[in-house]
């Protein structure tokens, strides 16, 4: 209780406040523009934080996450064009809903939905965050290795798109993790380069495959014009809001799903929204008015986008397992600071996690206010054409990539990641497994090592623990959860094809 | 995407495979010691990368657009401004950026000269010092001081 007491203290300070302000009102902005995300407003603001303590860091970084995961429900519900994917299961009903004259009520609920999940989110953190530490403290180096390899596997085989080219993506990622001096002292892949020696930069690549390739990737197609907006009603926005306590059970069932959903390394708030919004279709008396404008619909789908930040953030901070690009970013932005995520963090920085866990919440209920102030004075910047918004971008990736050790190589490795990642996306290869793979490449290889010295390469070890047995049980499985998917689709097309040749 | 043979899908394989192959090589003289994991993970994405350019030569592999001039005209034309970026705002952020913006963003096809001169010449401006203030080195000759 002291603990959380203490915490709360730092907000009063003006600037984290601010700060905070500042990092809703461009994560809401970032979420809203289609093809910018959270994820990339985080890379962006990176170099904001250089100076600052690593509180008022990590509040405004995960304030941008905070209104990120929202604003893609901005456009989703006006316009029919979600800002960013995890509002995909928004724009089912949330779209309807504004075609039937309700964008205003629509726009309340989704709002009083996210903070209510967002905040349901960060009550799950507070409780899981001290239990999860503790356990991972149990962790040796084969748990840790294992940990890593199903971190991997799990989003390799969740990924969209082919199973193979996830795992190469993995694998190349943590192949680039190794890079530079190894524990025991060896030097890798530095071609003599005292650039590589602390290993591959970690932020230049991580703007480049997040950021940047996804600037390419717009510039691929053709620019389309956004349909125009429909005016704003703040009292029937008001009334959205109070339509959420309402529906109490909605909210709890998909926040819970959400949480879950998130704390899943490589699924994240996308899958998260679509499992509760198909869950809340089936669960309805009225499941033919889903996609149709039904509340609920939106209710589902945005408090589990918003609910799924505190699962996210429970894995990345008890055990330094990045979920998905923004909490890759976010450790990226802790490494800056000296803080290395995993169980001892919450040791080590009480007064910072429990700060972070009281600002959080504190996001949650300011997002209300937030939220409603982008959707009334700035929703304008949605309209930038991408032919100046895309420059624009690149240039504040190149200041992020370039100032963390105002090194010119740091410039060209962002570029020839953003190349990269742009040819990857294109192709169906995801991204984020490599960054994540160049995030825990060097803590595998580090336990690998010390397995080696500690057991002398004597690989019973890893069936030794219930720790470990449980691993290579999770990892066997997200590696068959491909397969067994394959073979059921062809199994499906099969049944069908019977039937259609039968009748 | 679609499953078809399509040569811009065999760029992602062939440059894992030139990765893992540099890598391994860069590599030879570092003691086995040191390469547990490494090696597997060379051999890996090695292998699995000929299995990937396999995989497309025969058609086997959803594969994405093809790279037509029309796709590819404006990313390689921003990464030809962003050469200006690399090469010149180490000496002066604000001037390199400028031109950077004054190029790129009617070679992106907004022709809003307007709009484009004042982007180009107060952005660069609001970013160095926006970003100075807050401790960002960012260089100028002549802003600086």
């Amino acid at each position: 209780m002291d603990v959380l007491l203490s915490a709360i203290i730092p907000l009063a300070d003006v600037w984290v406040i601010l700060y905070m302000l500042l990092g809703l009102l461009a994560g809401v902005l970032f979420g809203a523009i289609p093809g910018l995300n959270a994820g990339i407003g985080i890379a962006l603001m990176l170099p904001v934080t250089y100076t600052m303590d690593p509180l008022t860091s990590l509040v405004f970084l995960t304030s941008i996450y905070t209104g990120g995961v929202f604003g893609g429900a901005i456009t989703a519900i006006l316009i029919n064009a979600p800002g960013s994917p995890s509002a995909v299961a928004t724009t089912l009903d949330g779209y309807p809903m504004a075609l039937k004259g309700q964008a205003n009520e629509a726009l309340g609920l989704s709002l009083g939905a996210s903070a209510t999940g967002g905040l349901l989110g960060m009550i799950f953190l507070c409780v899981i965050i001290q239990p999860l530490a503790a356990f991972a403290l149990k962790f040796g180096p084969a748990e840790t290795f294992l940990l890593v390899i199903f971190a991997l596997t799990s989003i390799a085989s969740l990924s969209e798109g082919s199973f193979l080219k996830g795992i190469v993506a993995g694998l190349f990622g943590l192949l680039l993790g190794t890079i530079g001096f190894s524990a025991s002292g060896s030097m890798r892949f530095t071609f003599g380069q005292t650039y590589l020696m602390d290993g591959m930069p970690i932020i230049p690549a991580l703007i480049g495959f997040l950021a940047l390739s996804e600037l390419f990737s717009r510039l691929e197609e053709k620019d389309v014009a956004l349909p125009l907006a429909g005016r704003l009603n703040f009292g029937k926005i008001v009334k959205g809001i109070f339509m959420v306590p309402r529906r109490v059970w909605a909210v709890l069932r998909s926040s819970v799903i959400g949480i879950f959903i998130g704390a899943i390394p490589g699924v994240g708030a996308t899958v998260g929204s679509l499992i509760s919004y198909e869950t809340a279709r089936r669960s309805s008396r009225t499941p033919e008015a889903f996609g149709r404008g039904e509340p609920d619909g939106v209710i589902a789908a945005e408090s589990a986008n918003n609910a799924s930040e505190g699962g996210a953030m429970a894995t990345m901070l008890a055990l330094g397992i990045p979920g998905g690009a923004a909490t890759a970013i976010l450790i990226g932005a802790l490494t800056i600071q000296g803080i290395v995520p995993g169980p001892r963090l919450i040791y080590e920085h009480q007064d910072v996690i429990f700060g972070l866990l009281a600002a959080e919440m504190l996001e949650q209920i300011l997002l209300l206010a937030v939220g409603f102030v982008v959707a009334a004075a700035f929703l304008r910047v949605i309209y930038t054409p991408y032919a100046v918004l895309v420059p624009v971008v690149l240039a504040m990736c190149y200041i992020g990539a370039f100032s963390v050790r105002n090194a010119g190589f740091d410039a060209m490795l962002l570029i020839g990641c953003g190349v990269l990642g742009w040819l990857m996306k294109r192709e169906g290869y995801p991204v984020v497994a490599v960054v994540i793979g160049l995030m825990l490449g060097k803590t595998a290889d580090a336990e690998l090592i010390r397995i080696f010295q500690l057991y002398g390469g004597d690989f019973t070890i890893f069936f030794k623990s219930p720790i470990c047995l449980v691993l290579i049980l999770a990892t066997m499985l997200s590696l068959a959860a491909p397969l067994w998917s394959a073979y059921a689709k062809r199994r499906y097309r099969k049944l069908n094809l019977t039937d259609e040749t039968g009748a | 995407m679609e499953k078809a043979r399509r040569g811009s899908a065999l760029i992602v394989p062939v440059v894992m495979l030139a990765f893992a192959c540099a890598y391994g090589w860069s590599n030879r003289h570092v003691p086995t010691g040191d390469m547990h994991f490494a090696w597997p993970l060379t051999l890996g994405l090695g292998l699995l990368s000929l299995v990937l350019i396999g995989a497309v030569l025969v058609g086997r592999l959803p594969v994405g657009p093809a790279l037509t001039a029309a796709r590819l005209k404006r990313p390689v034309l921003l990464f030809l401004c962003a050469l200006i970026l690399l090469g010149f705002a180490g000496y002066d952020f604000p001037l390199a950026t400028a031109a950077f913006l004054m190029l790129a963003i009617p070679l992106m096809g907004y022709r809003n000269w307007l709009a484009v001169i004042a982007v180009a010449l107060v952005l660069p401006l609001l970013l160095y010092w926006g970003f100075t203030a807050l401790g960002v080195p960012l260089a100028s000759f002549w802003l600086e001081g």
